[in-house]
């Protein structure tokens, strides 16, 4: 079953995406480190990411992102990121690496919502 | 004495404006997607216990928040000039009981344990900042908890050494252990550890910069311990000294 994979560490935002996708009824697996993430994402391959850029650990965002992207074998992979601090350059960066969604926080919960069910609504149809 | 610093070039300055305002929006765009969030959720028919619980995350985003913003305040009057002290005599058991209070007031999932001996000697110090000061090494103690399921682990002891002129605050925490080569350095404005360190970025990076200057501008310190508080890779002691108030000797 696809799912949508947070990788949030700040705990209270974790704690509220958490809240949201279980009140929305979506699959979701959280995972606060990059290397977590690429843990969770081997178990199985997530249907949407929703990528912060600052983590802690060996690995920020964009390497989060580098290492799915060489491991996606074939599979789709959509990234939302999710940041507080996006510049221009980031955002940029983003779009050439053709994100699914860019958030700059804080967004509304119907914001959030609807990117990652469009997401999830897309790998059921693809 | 004599600030002997160079003076920034302009290339410097713009460089340091830019890492402040990109640690600025982090800090602050952070906490208000949590308050935001959490208030979104909030809504008629929800059950009390879940009800109390976003609230809880709302006050300690709030509480957050807030010492961003002291910090902020405080770092501009320090550049400023000495701040203005207005320093009393503190005893240190009513002072550690009302900090503790407060700070679990503001954050309502946290306990704070307090250890000291009944026969402290009062310290010297302008209550407002040293509150302000235990304020910062509590909330960086409690956001570097590796599980934050566990609601206790907060301790602040006070302890006093027999003629020392200093009574020692030490605030521990059970986050990664800083490595020793970082234990002055996090102490600079905007420090920031290296990510690969694994410990959750606190704040905008002002907190203990703040809190040393205030210290020694009431006659103590703040530092790291080496050490840390435990064995094994866990845990940090910062460690706070006020000065004593000394006893008027009779003629």
């Amino acid at each position: 079953m696809t799912y949508a994979l947070i990788v949030e560490d700040e705990f209270a935002l974790g704690e509220f995406v958490r809240r949201l996708l279980e009140r929305e009824g979506l699959p979701f697996r959280l995972a606060e480190s990059g290397a977590l993430a690429l843990d969770l994402a081997e178990d199985g391959w997530p249907g949407v990411v929703l990528l912060d850029l600052t983590l802690p650990g060996p690995l920020d965002g964009w390497q989060v992102w580098d290492e799915l992207r060489a491991r996606c074998g074939g599979r789709l992979l959509r990234v939302i990121l999710f940041a507080a601090s996006l510049n221009s350059a980031d955002e940029m960066e983003a779009r050439r690496r053709a994100a699914w969604a860019i958030l700059r926080k804080p967004v509304a919960r119907a914001r959030l919502i609807e990117a990652v069910r469009s997401a999830l609504a897309d790998e059921a149809h693809g | 004495m004599t600030d002997i610093t160079p003076p920034l070039d302009l290339a410097q300055l713009r460089e340091q404006h830019a890492l402040f305002v990109r640690t600025a929006a982090h800090a602050l765009r952070t906490p208000l997607q949590s308050l935001q969030g959490f208030a979104e959720l909030l809504e008629p028919g929800l059950p009390p216990a879940l009800a109390e619980h976003y609230i809880s995350f709302i006050k300690r985003e709030a509480a957050y928040l807030a010492g961003v913003v002291d910090d902020l305040a405080l770092r501009h009057e320090l550049a400023q000039g000495p701040l203005m002290l207005f320093p009393t005599v503190v005893e240190v058991g009513a002072f550690l009981h009302e900090a503790a209070c407060t700070f679990e007031a503001r954050l309502p999932d946290c306990l704070v344990a307090i250890e000291y001996a009944e026969d402290l000697p009062t310290v010297h110090a302008d209550r407002e900042h040293l509150l302000h000061i235990v304020f910062t090494l509590l909330r960086n103690a409690e956001r570097c908890r590796p599980d934050r399921g566990d609601l206790g682990g907060l301790t602040v002891c006070a302890h006093h050494e027999p003629g020392a002129r200093q009574v020692v605050f030490v605030v521990e925490d059970d986050g990664l252990r800083i490595p020793t080569e970082y234990s002055e350095a996090m102490f600079e404005p905007f420090a920031r550890l290296p990510p690969a360190l694994g410990r959750p970025r606190l704040g905008i990076g002002l907190g203990l910069f703040v809190a040393r200057a205030v210290a020694r501008q009431m006659g103590g310190d703040l530092y790291l311990a080496s050490g840390g508080n435990c064995s094994g890779q866990f845990g940090n002691a910062f460690v706070l000294t006020m000065p004593v108030v000394e006893r008027q000797v009779e003629p």
